[in-house]
């Protein structure tokens, strides 16, 4: 692999990376002043029941947000191949002794290790908040975790390709805007099927589950293990769909380095 | 690596784009020389340079640069070969030292010592940002980025386009000087023709994705000539021997190819030398015949 083209490429993301370490860091200092003031400061003052919530939903967030943030900004050059479009370093490489495969392959490379340390970077942040809250890690975040890295990893390599094809940034986020408009309306249904199957099951109508909290209670445990199970299986198929999606990315970059311009 | 006669052999080169045709190109770039490229803008100088450096694909014909075939052999010919734009293809956010760090590692024979005597040279500053650059400053890199890796073979398209005379004399000057190995070659596209006149040994006139006219630029200039005459000469003289005329308030200019024979057949007309801008404002003008 070219050292000075993975040079570049760390150089032109150096904002991004910084960004997103930042924030990951601010992440974690925010959690622990939280944690410190549920121990010793005012926090500690409130309702024992509020507080398992709180101490709960703290660990919840901050290990659910970290992912997120660091795939965003330790993967993707959607800024990059655009700019190299908007530069005319893209068509500068092709008078470059380097072959499309060598080209693809740093690009990839860089993206998989973008997602890597993402993932490692998150585990670590999992393990340190619960051990901060003294609570136990279930496999339920662990899941959690791997599920929302690899879901943003997806969108990540996805928006690259479509940088590729419309060598615009915008362009390709209003595009990648859409699926996940489209993936939010599929999970809409998906719920909605799920109340509707649900209604059948027990023989009553919608006006009668809602003035009957049991009935709500009885149909939201449904819902959540419809979930579950689904959650499950997302859980089993995302990490073999990311390596799919890098294989496509490394197949579709090594096509565009191919092809020539029409 | 040097046992070759031409830098660069076009046989047939052929490409088709909808209302555009690069048709059947053929011209060579003898090894040692600097070709000059001319046609007005759209004639297809940057479709056939992307078309021998393998940017697009080609519909038809075969390309060999230094006595390879460019297809089969891309990568060797890439690694000694130099490719200069009308644009500097960086980022702005780069330094000199930056761009060092970039290149060292696309080329084998990257010579550091080389890049930044040009760089000295041009007086270009080491640690300012490129976007700061201006646009002299900004060809400057790209030439020294061109000269450090120890190509054979300088591919310039429109390279001097929008530079002061200053800068574009210095650079001229640069190119000379790499041509003193003579295993060197230069192909430089352009339309500024004065440039070509000054420093090109052959040159190549292309117009609507058809070859013109290639050769030697001394041959083509003494073979080419201007005819003036008055408007009742010109009525009595044959059209076919003339590439095209020009008719103004103050008589009649004929562009002719053959000017030994042409000033026999026609001693009454007065004979002036001609340049390569002429020669290319006639032939452009050719499907006209008479034009004002």
């Amino acid at each position: 692999m070219r050292k000075g083209l993975v040079y570049r490429e760390i150089f032109l993301n150096k904002k991004k990376y910084i960004t997103g370490i930042v924030i990951y860091f601010s992440l974690i200092f925010v959690g622990v002043l939280i944690r410190m003031s549920m121990n010793f400061g005012n926090l500690a003052k409130i309702d024992e029941e509020i507080f398992k919530i709180l101490d709960k939903y703290i660990c919840y967030i901050f290990t659910m947000i970290t992912p997120a943030v660091l795939v965003l900004s330790l993967m993707g050059r959607h800024n990059i191949t655009a700019s190299d479009y908007k530069t005319g370093w893209q068509k500068f490489s092709h008078t470059f002794p380097i072959s499309a495969v060598e080209n693809s392959l740093y690009i990839t490379a860089m993206s998989v290790c973008g997602f890597i340390i993402a993932l490692v970077l998150s585990m670590i942040n999992l393990f340190m908040f619960f051990a901060i809250c003294g609570q136990k890690v279930n496999t339920f975040v662990v899941k959690a975790v791997i599920l929302i890295t690899c879901s943003f990893g997806m969108m990540i390599v996805f928006e690259d390709i479509l940088v590729y094809i419309f060598k615009k940034v915008t362009t390709a986020q209003i595009v990648a805007g859409i699926f996940v408009v489209s993936a939010d309306v599929i999970v809409t249904l998906l719920l909605a099927k799920s109340m509707k199957d649900y209604m059948k099951k027990v023989g009553h109508t919608a006006e009668e589950i809602n003035e009957d909290i049991n009935l709500v209670n009885d149909m939201t445990n449904y819902i959540i293990s419809v979930a579950k199970k689904t959650f499950d299986i997302c859980v089993a198929v995302m990490p073999l769909i990311m390596v799919v999606a890098f294989v496509v990315f490394y197949l579709f970059v090594r096509r565009v380095f191919r092809r020539r311009e029409k | 690596m040097t046992d070759y006669e031409n830098a660069i052999e076009i046989n047939g080169l052929t490409k088709k784009y909808d209302g555009f045709t690069l048709d059947n190109v053929t011209f060579s770039v003898p090894k040692g020389s600097i070709m000059g490229f001319i046609g007005q803008n759209g004639a297809g100088k940057t479709t056939t340079i992307k078309a021998i450096l393998n940017i697009i694909d080609r519909d038809g014909g075969t390309v060999k640069m230094l006595g390879m075939d460019s297809v089969e052999n891309e990568i060797e010919i890439k690694e000694n070969i130099a490719v200069v734009f009308d644009e500097l293809p960086m980022h702005d956010v780069f330094n000199i030292k930056n761009v060092n760090k970039i290149m060292r590692d696309i080329y084998r024979n990257w010579d550091e010592k080389v890049y930044f005597g040009y760089v000295e040279r041009f007086g270009l500053p080491l640690k300012k940002k490129i976007g700061q650059f201006s646009k002299g400053m900004k060809m400057k890199l790209q030439i020294a980025v061109a000269l450090s890796h120890n190509a054979r073979l300088l591919v310039m398209d429109e390279a001097t386009t929008g530079l002061d005379p200053v800068v574009r004399s210095e650079i001229l000057d640069i190119f000379l000087e790499y041509l003193q190995d003579e295993n060197n070659s230069i192909l430089m596209s352009s339309h500024i023709t004065s440039d070509l006149e000054k420093i090109a040994d052959s040159v190549t006139f292309i117009d609507n994705g058809k070859i013109l006219l290639t050769g030697y630029k001394d041959d083509i200039l003494s073979s080419h000539g201007l005819l003036k005459c008055t408007a009742e000469q010109y009525e009595n003289a044959e059209k076919s021997d003339f590439v095209s005329v020009r008719v103004s308030d103050f008589g009649v200019s004929a562009m002719c190819s053959d000017m030994k024979n042409m000033k026999r057949k026609y001693p009454d007309f007065i004979a002036d030398r001609t340049t390569l801008e002429e020669i290319m404002l006639y032939y452009v003008n050719r499907d006209r015949g008479e034009w004002f």
